[in-house]
């Protein structure tokens, strides 16, 4: 098992290695991928920060993969499949909701910490990290439940539930409209 | 809600990429790749131990090939640190050293860790595994509250008080049945800044960013190897919440790889003042008598220099990978029944995986306190379990995840709810298929509801599907079925039409073995109901 995983980690080039043109091409995937994985993992954990480096930490890795991913039929399948990867690593290794260590302000949720006025914000704040999650892939980025689920490593139907729950939550807090 | 789509949309916008951020990638890329890339999620972690305080002494222990030299670079930090200590290790277990068995076991070699470093003698330990290839956990490990005085008003309550906490992350580095080792600690009030330290170079710094109770102090230091040298450092002692620098050392001695670390000790720790190399100052069974008493800690493995040891290691990545690279689980291999233990003492594995029964998902819960508890499942309620006694529940739990808690009614406050003493993830795994979904796939918004009520005494149907077959709207082509499991209790029964669920009925007992209806959903275009 361990001979298995080391020829995996002996895989990916590194990004040096890469001729210029890949280079390049990575630059546009970037560019045309950016924004929008950054808003919807934003709206997964609510927080900022945590959003940054997640989208960093998944072009990094799409990147040192980028000769393979680059054939792939759906590289942005990928990416986003990487960074749920790195968002269920995540929750899997500090199930902390927030850093009680100084000079982070910005590492509070910002849903959390939604006022009054933001229905919207307190509304995502009532659903657990999975629920948004599921939410966010089905809702707001369009994937199937079998996509979905492939990405955050469970059943498609439990995509359904998760996503059912946060739909129902969303509408109870938000009122029917 | 009509527009559910737009409503994420518009939260997105709240935040903005930065302008410079794929200036940042390309910097993050070539901090990664001074050395040969070890993964995204590799935990580093080091106790810089020598000449600091019993924390030091409890690790390196007596023996030793130095580190970093030729026996190639730190890849542990705790018991052993590098390939070849393991190695003797494992042969020493393989060859049956019964003093060594101990480090087969995960859960003994977290507790054993805690108790020696930290002095935590009574800690609890709860695992997590991390789910594919390699052998990788992290045990979260925590310590009851000690028995304190009030504190005096507009005083603080003594640090050392509460419980406390830190997860340590362990790898079997030998694996299929390899010893454990420590790879990293990470504690409550302290974090890294890198949180990893792969790429880093001499002179190079990691911070510690401390969060420190009211009479505390903290402090941090690292040992470094190269070829037969050893050079250490400390960092300046803190008595208010702060950073700790922790420099990576220069001097003659080219060194190649290391450990960090910054920990947090209780007021009037005399070991400040006193020899630290003392250990036994570290473990005197008072809890408040005149010691250093290690808080809280956090620990990182440290490799500079442009080529790791191809042993080199980290905790299994998660590769995304193809649906053909994906080996299935071993689905044979999940029980039908979770056992819970509601004991603080008795470390469980989390998640705990179960499959379900044609009735249901079974979870037999034992209490291990002398008195009633209150267990709870997420979204399906609490049930009582007697002192020491156990008891079996049957829930219709959709597949995936779920929460049990186990609340002991005795901490409650008179205006607070008690937390819970075990907190335990339950994964329902359903390779037969058992569940059926009940959930709407409605073409429009609108779903219809309907409650219904009974006078005492109303009898029910025997059969609760043949009974909805005869509801209003009910067309011949619909396929009238059981809803969640096949024999879960109260029944519910869906209508499936072209595919897809377009109404629910819930049914209640009638006390005389029959079942009532008591509720119905169905999607508002269909004409059901």
């Amino acid at each position: 098992m361990l001979g298995a995983f080391m020829d995996r980690m002996k895989e990916p080039a590194t990004a040096e290695e890469a001729p210029a043109a890949d280079a390049a091409s990575f630059e546009r995937f970037f560019e045309a991928g950016h924004a929008r994985l950054l808003r919807a993992l934003f709206v997964v954990t609510g927080n900022a920060d945590e959003a940054e480096e997640l989208v960093q930490e998944a072009f990094l890795s799409v990147w040192e993969r980028w000769d393979r991913v680059s054939a792939m039929e759906d590289p942005t399948g990928y990416l986003y499949r990487t960074a749920m990867n790195a968002f269920r690593s995540r929750l899997r290794r500090a199930a902390r909701a927030a850093r009680r260590v100084i000079g982070l302000a910005p590492g509070a949720d910002a849903f959390a910490a939604a006022d009054e006025r933001d229905a919207i914000g307190r509304a995502l704040a009532g659903l657990t990290p999975r629920q948004r999650a599921a939410l966010v892939l089905t809702e707001m980025l369009g994937y199937g439940s079998e996509e979905a689920g492939r990405m955050l490593g469970v059943k498609a139907v439990t995509v359904r539930v998760l996503a059912s729950q946060a739909r129902e939550a969303m509408r109870k807090a938000l009122g029917d409209e | 809600m009509s527009d559910l789509r737009g409503v994420l949309e518009k939260v997105g916008r709240r935040i903005e990429p930065r302008e410079d951020a794929f200036d940042r990638l390309e910097r993050a890329r070539r901090r990664r790749t001074r050395n040969r890339k070890i993964t995204a999620g590799a935990l580093a972690a080091a106790i810089a131990v020598s000449g600091i305080v019993g924390v030091s002494v409890a690790f390196l222990g007596g023996e030793q090939i130095t580190p970093g030299g030729q026996d190639g670079r730190v890849v542990a930090l705790w018991p052993e640190q590098t390939m070849a200590e393991i190695r003797r290790t494992q042969d020493a277990v393989d060859a049956g050293e019964e003093s060594l068995a101990w480090r087969l076991d995960l859960e003994a070699t977290a507790k054993r860790f805690v108790e020696e470093v930290l002095g935590w003698g009574d800690a609890i330990v709860t695992i997590q595994l991390f789910p594919g290839d390699g052998q990788g956990a992290v045990a979260e490990i925590t310590t009851p509250a000690a028995p304190c005085p009030t504190p005096a008003e507009g005083e603080p309550i003594d640090p050392r008080c509460p419980g406390r906490k830190v997860e340590v992350s362990l790898v079997g580095l030998l694996p299929p049945q390899g010893v454990w080792s420590v790879l990293r600690v990470e504690g409550d009030r302290i974090r890294f800044d890198p949180e990893t330290a792969d790429g880093l170079s001499v002179d190079e710094t990691v911070r510690a960013h401390v969060d420190l109770p009211a009479g505390a102090q903290a402090l941090g230091g690292g040992t470094f190897f190269g070829d037969g040298c050893t050079n250490s450092f400390s960092t300046e002692t803190i008595a208010e919440s702060g950073v700790l620098r922790l420099s990576i050392p220069t001097g003659e001695c080219a060194v190649t790889s290391g450990y960090v670390f910054a920990y947090v000790v209780g007021p009037g720790s005399a070991g400040f003042d006193e020899d630290p190399m003392d250990a036994e100052q570290l473990y005197a069974p008072d809890p408040f008598g005149q010691r250093v008493e290690v808080l809280d800690l956090t620990a990182m493995r440290v490799n500079l220099g442009p080529t790791p040891d191809a042993e080199a290691t980290s905790l299994p990545e998660e590769t995304p990978t193809t649906a053909e690279e994906s080996p299935p689980p071993d689905e044979e291999a999940v029980p039908d029944v979770a056992e819970v233990v509601c004991d603080p003492s008795v470390t469980q594995y989390s998640p705990i995986r179960v499959r379900p029964q044609p009735d249901g998902v079974h979870i037999r819960v034992t209490n291990g306190l002398d008195r009633q508890i209150s267990v709870m499942i997420d979204d399906f309620g609490s049930e009582k379990v007697e002192a020491l006694g156990s008891k079996e529940r049957v829930e219709s739990i959709p597949p995936g995840e779920t929460w049990l808690r186990c609340y002991d009614p005795e901490n409650a406050g008179p205006d607070a709810d008690p937390a819970p003493f075990v907190r335990v993830l339950i994964e329902v795994a359903d390779p037969d298929g058992l569940w059926k979904s009940t959930e709407l796939e409605c073409a429009s918004d609108t779903i219809l509801e309907g409650i219904l009520d009974y006078f005492a005494g109303a009898r029910g149907v025997q059969d609760p599907l043949e009974a909805a077959r005869t509801l209003d709207g009910i067309l011949p082509t619909d396929a009238v079925e059981l809803a969640r499991y096949p024999e879960s209790e109260p029944p519910m029964v869906r209508v499936v039409r072209d595919g897809k669920v377009v109404a629910l009925f819930e049914y209640i007992p009638d006390g005389h073995g029959g079942w009532l209806l008591s509720g119905t959903e169905s999607c508002g275009d269909v004409g059901i109901g």
